[in-house]
């Protein structure tokens, strides 16, 4: 690691506002900085040994190729190409980060990995697995998870679900294999009927090339104690990853379900179009809780929607760490009488990334409620904006809903932005809104100095505390993996 | 005259379009005639009646130099479709106190429009009160330059019928230690909409800036709407930017603390969404202006 006094001169600005402070905090103005350190576990390319590669680009032959390739039922063929129809007319936003550095005429959207799924890790191909098992996936599912699903660039490798689990009816399959089972009418009755394929150009896009991804169907009144997680890894280099993510939790039941990804760092641009419906029912709970990791290439273009029924609660649990680009903003729909939403939701822009993170509620019955609170850090030239909307209708009478979100600016070469809309249509209800923003007290930073840590650790310490609305709410190995990555971003720069 | 849409009150980062909320479109005919007013510096306050025929323009033109103080009250009354852009130049330590009461007639529109530019340790005051009987779009760009320069604003409105109001304020906060202060408060009734866009915008070099935005919305109707998008844009690590946001109806203390005085709901309303009207009128030492605002409000409540 290399260290280096910069001169104080870039930051005078600083200086001079504070001037007059203690000798000590004017010496700690003084920046450091460290070369970025390595991101190993989740850098790790393995060599690709895809067993299939689809031709680069996007035509009505490559979909109908990945149509065939996965032995889909013909009316999801017919999606396909409606779905591709529909991208090819909608156009590309601008309201948000630019995309212009993605090039769908280079992105494979569909690979293949040399493995069927499996449901034991001993099956897995060696390369693969120990992908795995650097990210800490099989320990995870031994000590405290009730199934895993993996997957490697488009498809499933393993999926597997604890016996007690299955025998309460709880129903955890690969969508291929819920849209070709036992399953296949729920599927089609629900597939893209909530996030659309007019809803949005990736939203079009991903009805047009998905693959891969979980089908969750909780039965009545049935409380799933452990948690199930799925994990996208995607290692080929161009590539895109599609996969999408259906739960219906019936009356009356629970689940938390838990989703991580990452990738290794190409000099290529990747593309992560998902699309995760989730719909609780009544009285029913669901919360969802993901860490997104991934590689500072990634294009991370994202849609996540919840429908919420009488007395349901979605309960959003969000960390977005990586991408060089991201749009996401899971969407609840609370659609009957007493139905809650919440989320929690941490956000870290470092150095080239442009995350555009935040979410959307719409009261649409009476009574319901949500709550968003959210954090957002910027660093080293790092991009965040926080983005959000909550619209009460008109028959929405005694709503609530509050919004919190606060923002730290890391250095002058960063940008933080709030965007919060509020569209309210009922004198019956109750909206509260927050917002802060500002830079890390000088005065923390000396308390902690003074009983012995280093600036960084001082540092790297506040900006844990500052994201513990989201650490808190995680199992305990997902909120230490949080604060690590958080460790590993402090370790850029201080100052 | 041929008719066209124009669009008024971009906001200065965009949003999703299905919101609505990224600009006002209004179909608005070509201008008629224009007219330019100048207000020079003077120790005493200045009342400017703004008024026209249809679809009239205006620009009023308010500069001070150094050290220099200027206070202007404008009402606007007397037009069916009227534009006025008021240009403001805040020399170094100056301070420009700007009143407007906008007290716009039935079915009429009104396109109020602010530049400003404030030098080093400058300062603007606005304070606007809008009483509602026509369609309002009020759009009041600030940019703080200099060192230490301020803007202060405080907003009261009473939006009824189906009227609209629709407001875009931007503070861009160029200077160090630069400081802004928005508070709007008001109330919407039966059938009103009100669209609230204020962004501050902390520009690289604002360093030590402060920014806060408050708005508090009475819903008195049961088919109002109200839409509130506040902003904050930073690109500077040391400054320190807030705001807040209030909507709902009148809360059960407040009822509670009326009923116990033997005040009913409706009569109680009232006296709530006069308030936020009152309120500006209070910081207003100059009786004429208070005038404005009392016949105002005695005319949009009758």
């Amino acid at each position: 690691m290399r260290r280096e006094n910069e001169t104080s001169e870039k930051k005078s600005g600083r200086k001079a506002r504070k001037s007059g402070k203690r000798e000590e905090i004017t010496n700690m103005e003084e920046k450091t900085y460290v070369d970025d350190i390595d991101r190993s576990v989740y850098d790790i390319k393995d060599e690709e040994h895809d067993a299939f590669r689809i031709e680069e680009g996007l035509t009505p032959e490559i979909v109908d190729q990945i149509s065939k390739e996965k032995h889909d039922p013909e009316w999801m063929r017919e999606f396909r190409q409606q779905s591709l129809k529909i991208y090819q007319e909608l156009k590309v936003p601008d309201w948000g980060p630019s995309i212009k550095g993605l090039d769908m005429d280079h992105i494979a959207t569909y690979v293949r990995p040399h493995s069927d799924m499996k449901n034991n890790w001993k099956n897995v191909p060696k390369d693969i697995k120990e992908t795995f098992e650097r990210l800490g996936i099989p320990q995870a599912e031994r000590k405290s998870l009730a199934g895993v699903g993996a997957q490697y660039d488009s498809e499933l490798v393993y999926h597997n679900v604890k016996d007690e689990v299955a025998a309460q009816g709880v129903v955890y399959l690969d969508m291929e294999s819920a849209l070709q089972g036992e399953y296949a009418d729920m599927v089609h009755e629900y597939f893209m009927k909530l996030i659309t394929p007019r809803d949005h150009k990736f939203a079009a896009l991903h009805g047009a090339v998905w693959s891969g991804g979980s089908f969750v169907y909780v039965p009545k009144g049935v409380d799933v104690s452990i948690p199930l997680q799925s994990y996208f890894r995607l290692n080929a280099k161009g590539a895109g990853q599609f996969e999408h993510t259906l739960i219906i939790v019936d009356e009356g039941a629970n689940l938390h379900f838990i989703e991580g990804c990452s990738a290794p760092k190409y000099n290529v641009a990747n593309l992560h179009a998902g699309c995760v419906e989730l719909f609780v029912k009544k009285n029913a709970k669901l919360r969802y809780s993901t860490i997104e990791n991934w590689s500072k290439n990634m294009y991370n273009l994202n849609s996540k929607r919840a429908l919420v029924e009488e007395g349901g609660t979605i309960e959003w649990v969000s960390g977005s760490f990586g991408s060089h680009v991201s749009y996401l903003y899971p969407m609840s729909i609370l659609k009957g009488r007493g139905a809650k939403m919440e989320f929690t939701g941490v956000t870290f822009a470092a150095a080239g990334q442009n995350l555009d993170t935040g979410a959307k509620v719409v009261h649409a019955a009476p009574d319901t409620s949500s709550y968003m609170n959210t954090r957002s850090i910027s660093k080293g030239g790092g991009i965040s904006t926080f983005r959000s909307s909550v619209v009460v209708q008109k028959n929405a009478t005694g709503t609530k809903s509050a919004v919190s979100c606060q923002s730290l600016m890391l250095d002058s070469e960063s940008r933080s932005d709030t965007i919060p809309a509020m569209d309210v249509r009922t004198k019956e209800a109750s909206i509260g809104h927050e917002a802060k923003i500002g830079s890390i007290s000088d005065d923390a930073v000396f308390y902690l100095m003074s009983r012995g840590l280093t600036e960084e650790e001082a540092r790297a310490l506040i900006v844990s505390g500052f994201a513990d609305n989201v650490s808190k709410e995680l199992p305990m190995e997902y909120a230490v993996e949080m604060n690590n990555l958080i460790r590993l971003e402090m370790k850029g720069s201080i100052g | 005259m041929s008719e066209m849409k124009r669009t008024v009150n971009a906001l200065p980062s965009k949003t999703w379009y299905w919101l609505k909320m990224n600009d006002a479109v209004l179909p608005w005919e070509e201008e008629g005639g224009s007219e330019t007013i100048q207000v020079e510096s003077k120790n005493v306050p200045v009342f400017l009646q703004v008024s026209g025929g249809n679809y009239e323009k205006k620009q009023i033109e308010i500069s001070t130099k150094e050290k220099e103080e200027v206070e202007v009250y404008m009402q606007y009354a007397d037009f069916s479709h009227l534009e006025a852009l008021t240009k403001i130049h805040v020399g170094k330590g100056s301070r420009v106190k700007l009143v407007q009461v906008m007290k716009t007639g039935k079915e009429t529109s009104l396109i109020n429009r602010i530049e400003t530019k404030v030098e080093e340790k400058g300062s603007l005051e606005l304070y606007q009160v809008m009483l509602g009987q026509g369609n309002i779009y009020g759009e009041t760009l600030t940019d703080l330059v200099g060192k230490e320069a301020s803007f202060d604003a405080d907003l009261g409105y009473l939006v009824q019928d189906e009227e609209l109001l629709d407001i875009n304020m931007v503070v861009n906060h160029f200077g160090e230690e630069t400081r802004s202060r928005i508070k709007a408060d008001g109330a919407l009734k039966d059938k009103a909409k009100k669209v609230f866009r204020g962004t501050i915008d902390f520009k690289k070099g604002s360093v030590g800036a402060e920014g806060e935005e408050t708005e508090t919305v009475l819903m008195l109707g049961d088919d109002v709407q109200n839409q509130t998008i506040p902003v904050i844009l930073c690109s500077e690590e040391t400054v320190a930017g807030s705001h807040g946001a209030t909507i709902g109806e009148l809360d059960e203390d407040t009822l509670f603390y009326f009923e116990s005085r033997g005040i009913g709901k409706k009569e109680a309303e009232d006296i709530m969404a006069r308030a936020a009207i009152d309120r500006i009128g209070r910081l207003l030492s100059e009786e004429k202006a208070q005038e404005w605002i009392q016949d105002g409000l005695k005319e949009v409540l009758s």
